[in-house]
């Protein structure tokens, strides 16, 4: 078994095929006649682009638009006349096309790649890709086309270049490993919209796997299984069948109201970063959203958005939510989560430094103008603001000063606003769940935080590997963490949410219908499952298994429980 | 030949989108557009050139024009570039 990147879920058995790049590197001779060679060129580039542009257009409807964008800017660049000024003054100089074209490709590579910025780097792997077909054109040789591989095909390869993924089909195509990339990569965007199962970042895959032989790739897990024999590739079948079938399954929970078995409603929000997650959402249905990361907002630019900016962003969305909440959480980033538009401080313990509200209450103005931007939008849909990483009450009084700083200033300005912003506060730190009788009568909603609280909690980082069997809201200290917060918001008479992971955990799910909450934001992959999970328990089931759970003294005793009393 | 030093204040310098936006508009003009950028001229015409220039926000360039209108040129680049090259400016 081998092991990589979780790229794309479901499970895919089939037969290895072993994608090699071809030799590219002929072709180079001397050249006699310039002006005859600069036609070739010429002739190649014109075919390159009519060849990317019926691939954009094929791409487009089976992928979506943007994969299409990738294609189309290649041939923007051949045409680039800076680049092709260079290759064409190699060719004049007698320098065969091919030559040329490797020659100013490769140095644009060298350069994008050593850019300081992500953005400029990205760039290099679509200067390779369009070098390389422009090579195969001017070689004689065929396109990368994957749209006729036989059905049952098990794609692995080192990387697989935005032109020749673009001619996937999954209809052929049940799987796909690759030696590099990850879940960002164009490829794993691609293999996701597609719902073609992917392991990714796999370096030995190519050496271990043989051609034509059966395997199976489990995208869900991050794991490829070789070597198989008929009989345990029946096994991954099943498997397969079983993912497919449930996922069919599911399909019964899209745009359905949520509720318990016995007709008890929860909301069900979802946890968004972006415009696009919110289109996701939409499909399945939702009841707003519980969670808007507004960190893109801030990241990968030099430059802090201004209030102008963040407000657009923050009306679109409101707008889309046609009268349904949406909780935007104040910018949550730290020493752990840097931005290159902000000044921050090297900490030795980022995650006990200036993070979260902490950042926000020590950089006012950048905060004021995200407050505004806010009380802004609020005047086009049920906007509401939350609190990330809040200590205690004197944080959230200096917050509600602020606030009335900037609707004095929206005012003056004649600025239309929601006067009665509510404001919410995440419980994720002990001191925001030991103090949340206090914090309840100041604010007008929890949102539980599971993943920090956790965290917190057990004074533990999930990412060290000594230590990460601590990290689980299994843990009877996380659990009172929770059911003392949850019983503070019902006695304030607010409402209580949780927006971490656990939110969508289908152990846990029954837990916190059992402790009262009224609201699961989680991220829109697992809107259907979570709203599934919610109907198989009844409120009184679900209070007795939390009765249950309470008198258990260990992690791994709640675990067990959960796991018997676990509902398919 | 006229020319003008001025600072780029669009967030992201010369990206992919805004060198675009600068490159596709001096096209309309028949004159050289160089950009030079810490010793480094880059043709003003060519989103490859201006993208691997990697001009951040802040710096300086000066920006030149040579030919039959070289002054309208200038006009529209100096106007672009002070206008957020389509971007927020800082």
């Amino acid at each position: 078994m081998l092991c990589g990147i979780a790229a794309s879920s479901g499970v895919g058995v089939g037969r290895a095929l072993i994608y090699r790049e071809a030799d590219l590197s002929g072709g180079d001779r001397l050249v006699e006649d310039a002006a005859e060679e600069l036609e070739r060129y010429h002739a190649a580039v014109e075919q390159f682009c009519v060849r990317r542009e019926e691939k954009a257009q094929r791409v487009s409807l089976t992928a979506g638009p943007q994969q299409a964008e990738i294609l189309r800017s290649q041939a923007v660049m051949i045409r680039d006349p800076y680049l092709n000024g260079q290759i064409e003054g190699r060719i004049a100089s007698l320098q065969c096309a091919e030559a040329a074209l490797r020659t100013v490709c490769g140095r644009f590579i060298e350069t994008f790649s050593a850019a300081e910025d992500e953005v400029t780097r990205l760039r290099a792997a679509d200067v390779r890709d369009l070098r390389d077909g422009m090579l195969r054109q001017l070689l004689g040789l065929p396109e990368i086309d994957f749209s006729d591989l036989g059905p049952g095909t098990v794609l692995l390869a080192d990387e697989l270049p935005p032109s020749a993924a673009s001619s996937l089909d999954p209809a052929n195509v049940c799987g796909i490993v690759l030696r590099t990339g990850g879940r960002a990569s164009h490829c794993a965007i691609l293999a996701r919209a597609l719902e073609i199962p992917a392991v990714m970042g796999v370096p030995e895959v190519l050496e271990a796997a043989e051609e034509g032989e059966l395997l199976a790739v489990d995208g869900s897990k991050g794991c490829v299984y070789l070597g198989l024999t008929a009989e345990e590739a029946r096994g991954y079948e099943e498997e397969r069948d079983e993912f497919l079938r449930m996922k069919e399954f599911l399909r019964c929970f899209v745009g359905c109201e949520t509720a318990s078995k016995d007709g008890m409603r929860v909301r069900l929000a979802v946890n968004v970063s972006n415009e696009n997650d919110v289109l996701r959402a939409e499909e399945y249905g939702c009841d707003g959203v519980g969670l808007f990361r507004s960190e893109y907002l801030y990241q990968e630019r030099d430059a802090l958005p201004d209030e102008e900016e963040q407000f657009r962003v923050y009306r679109r969305m409101a707008l889309a939510m046609k009268g349904r909440p949406l909780v935007i959480r104040s910018l949550d980033v730290g020493g752990d989560k840097e931005l290159p538009c902000l000044e921050q401080e090297r900490e030795d313990n980022p995650f006990l430094g200036c993070r979260g509200l902490r950042l926000c209450l020590r950089e006012e103005e950048m905060f004021l103008a995200q407050l505004r931007a806010v009380l802004r939008a609020g005047a086009f849909g049920d906007v509401r603001l939350m609190l990330p990483m809040v200590a205690g009450v004197d944080e959230v009084r200096r917050v509600k000063a602020l606030l009335e700083r900037a609707k004095a200033e929206l005012r003056a300005r004649e600025q239309a606003f929601r006067e009665d912003l509510p404001l919410g506060v995440m419980i994720e730190t002990p001191a925001a769940a030991l103090t949340a009788d206090l914090l309840a009568r100041e604010t007008d909603f929890f949102s539980i935080g599971t993943n920090d609280l956790t965290q917190y909690t057990m004074a533990v980082d999930r990412g060290n590997s000594q230590v990460a069997y601590l990290y689980s809201c299994y843990d009877p200290a996380v659990l009172r963490a929770l059911r003392y917060a949850a019983e503070c918001g019902h006695a304030a008479g607010i409402p209580v949410a949780v927006c971490g992971e656990a939110a969508a955990d289908p152990l846990f799910v029954p837990v916190l219908l059992g402790l009262g909450i009224g609201e699961l934001s989680v991220h829109p992959a697992a809107l259907l499952a979570t709203r599934r999970a919610v109907s198989l328990w009844t409120g009184e089931e679900a209070a007795a298994l939390v009765h249950q759970a309470m008198a258990l003294s260990t992690e791994a005793e709640v675990h067990d429980l959960l796991e018997r009393e676990k509902r398919i | 030949m006229v020319s003008k030093r001025l600072t780029l204040s669009n967030s992201l310098g010369f990206h992919m989108r805004p060198a675009g936006v600068f490159a596709r508009a001096m096209e309309n003009f028949s004159c050289d557009v160089w950009v030079y950028h810490r010793g480094v001229r880059a043709n003003g015409k060519s989103i490859m050139n201006l993208i691997a220039a990697c001009i951040k926000c802040g710096e300086e360039v000066e920006v030149r024009c040579d030919g039959p209108d070289e002054e309208a040129a200038l006009c529209r680049a100096v106007e672009l570039i002070e206008a957020g090259l389509g971007e927020r400016r800082r």
